[in-house]
């Protein structure tokens, strides 16, 4: 199981990096509809990044986003996932490919250098709730994910003809901020009832829960000014790519400069010992 | 006439006051204030953090907050006149409620620990209660899980309630409107002396930490008045194997720094005593709270999920969002 495991995490990272390199490819070309084989193969690395999780899942009988390690991968995968989901209803998002292979590759890259061992959960992790809390935390990741790719399209490559067109770039983006901030609620609602069950307390400014709070806060104040004030295009941007890097620090960036409670799997195995 | 002129001069700033707090623009700046607080929280060092949210601006910032909040949802409740609006006035009352839970938890929440060795009753914090540490299962590998971290206990209390129930790490006991947790547990080994020119005699239980079980060895500082010596201990649950195969006990003796290794039923001789180790139970510590606020943070927190959804998933599945 673990060979397999290895096995179809190579191939998923061989399959993003030439996804992305057909995409830029594609439109260095200047041949948008090219990006037919990138969505292709990008595809193909999706379904194995599924093997690749589906086998370390069942290998250990544990969801697989329990460790540092397994939640980035986790979480690349449902925002590969969402791209790919949202390409296939809306063509011109195709380009997005070009972001979000890169990104994805140097997180999931980063975190094969973290430790990689499954270790047995504590009593205090075993409950449903930890299911619940890393599960909207990811969802939340992916949604901020593809909106980061449309917003840099939108943003640095303005004139390009492959670039969504605005309504579209907009809609999406919105959107996806609207689900991040939904699923980022029910990250913190249902962490803070697991936390008072496993610590007795609902709240402690833990660096990892306080940086939860800005990051929806800073979600809710672009929803704010979109729906109150018609703040639109560029503007919601740079809100989604805001977001977007609050929403990784948050969650993987925290344990690499700040002691947290929450690491009891952080990126040096259980302890969460400072890189 | 002047008495109304005066009546109507005071009546325009609280107009304006309460315009001001009810002002979406005064909203979303309070918003943002209060993420830079978050923010700064989030960066400083924890001890900076604390004294941060424990600060009286902190303090002023949240209430002024919700102030603006509660005008606001006050004025805009009949404006309600569709789902969407309904989600969106629940999402902004959700925090309200939230902050008055949280509010009732600062101001008069209990928290307390103590410790029990198995077999022993002590009483609960708030009188009345007792409670018996029977047994307690400390965690095993089951497979690939560490499972099972768990303590029996009896909760007496006269005339009302006498009942064995088992807490376990992450799901308390209610005890007299109170939660009563399990925190950790460690080994309680059976140290006894006796000896000197009295033919004194004693002994006690020794606590000896360990975190979660993973922790198999832990120092602890012992002396007068319970024994005649101060020495410390290196406590070994076993030397190989499962725990308590072979318990062990390490002794340094402060005064000449001497050392011994103590084994059930054997004993060692020091200074004209004779130290002997006996059997080694369990210890747990356990927390007992009181969470007034509760109740309201957490049905806040559910109100805000459920006013977000209906106040925004609309906008997700509307083709123009």
């Amino acid at each position: 199981m673990q060979m397999l495991e290895l096995i179809s995490l190579g191939m998923t990272l061989a399959c993003y990096a030439a996804a992305f390199i057909l995409a830029v490819l594609a439109l260095v070309v200047k041949k948008p509809r090219n990006l037919a084989p990138a969505f292709t193969v990008a595809v193909v690395g999706a379904v194995s990044h599924t093997i690749s999780l589906a086998s370390r899942g069942f290998g250990f009988w544990a969801p697989p986003f329990i460790t540092y390690f397994e939640s980035v991968s986790f979480g690349s995968w449902l925002a590969m996932v969402g791209l790919l989901y949202f390409s296939l209803r809306r063509k011109e998002i195709r380009p997005v490919l070009a972001v979000l292979c890169p990104v994805l590759l140097l997180l999931m890259g980063s975190a094969m250098f973290t430790h990689r061992e499954f270790e047995p959960l504590s009593p205090a992790l075993q409950s449903w709730w930890l299911v619940v809390h890393i599960l909207f935390a990811m969802l939340s990741f992916a949604c901020m994910a593809v909106a980061f790719g449309i917003a840099v399209l939108l943003l640095f490559f303005p004139g390009a003809r492959w670039t969504p067109s605005a309504k579209t770039a907009d809609s999406v983006i919105f959107k996806s901020i609207i689900l991040a901030f939904i699923f980022q609620m029910v990250m913190l609602v249902s962490g803070s009832i697991w936390a008072n069950q496993a610590w007795g307390r609902y709240w402690g400014w833990d660096p990892i829960e306080t940086f939860s709070l800005v990051t929806l806060i800073l979600f809710g104040i672009a929803i704010h000014l979109r729906v109150q004030f018609g703040w639109k295009g560029k503007k919601m941007a740079w809100f989604a790519i805001a977001g977007f890097l609050c929403t990784v620090y948050g969650i993987w960036g925290v344990p690499y400069f700040a002691q947290s409670i929450h690491l009891y799997q952080g990126p040096m195995g259980t302890g969460g010992i400072k890189p | 006439m002047s008495g109304q002129a005066a009546t109507f001069r005071r009546g325009i700033p609280i107009k304006k006051a309460v315009g001001l707090l009810a002002s979406r623009r005064t909203a979303l700046g309070m918003l943002g204030v209060m993420g830079l607080f978050t923010l700064a929280g989030a960066v400083l060092p924890e001890a900076a953090a604390t004294a941060l949210y424990l600060s009286g601006v902190f303090r002023v910032v949240v209430a002024l907050f919700v102030a603006v909040l509660a005008v606001s949802l006050i004025l805009r409740f009949q404006q309600v006149q569709s789902l969407r609006m309904l989600g969106s006035w629940l999402m902004h009352f959700s925090v309200v409620l939230v902050s008055i839970g949280a509010v009732i938890n600062v101001v008069s929440s209990k928290e307390g620990f103590f410790e029990a060795i198995e077999g022993q009753t002590v009483p609960l914090p708030g009188g009345g209660c007792t409670l018996s540490l029977l047994k307690l299962s400390p965690f095993t590998m089951n497979g690939k899980m560490w499972q099972g971290e768990s303590a029996r206990v009896r909760i007496y209390s006269p005339g009302e309630r006498d009942e064995v129930e088992t807490v376990y790490v992450h799901r308390p006991v209610k005890v007299a409107g109170m939660q009563v947790r399990l925190v950790k547990h460690g080994f309680a080994p059976h140290l006894a002396f006796s000896g000197g020119k009295d033919g004194e005699k004693a002994g006690a239980y020794v606590s000896l930490n360990t975190e979660f079980g993973r922790q198999v060895r832990y120092w602890l500082e012992l002396g007068p008045p319970n024994f005649p010596e101060s020495f410390s201990v290196v406590f070994h649950p076993a030397e190989a194997g499962p725990f308590l195969r072979s318990p062990s006990m390490n002794m340094v003796f402060q005064s000449d720094r001497q050392t011994a290794v103590l084994r059930p039923g054997k004993s060692i001789s020091h200074g004209g005593y004779t130290y002997a180790m006996g059997n080694v139970r369990y210890w747990a510590q356990f927390r007992v709270s009181k969470d007034p606020g509760l109740g309201l943070v957490f049905t806040g927190f559910w109100v805000a999920v459920a006013g977000a959804s209906a106040a925004l998933l609309p906008r997700v599945f509307h083709a123009d969002a």
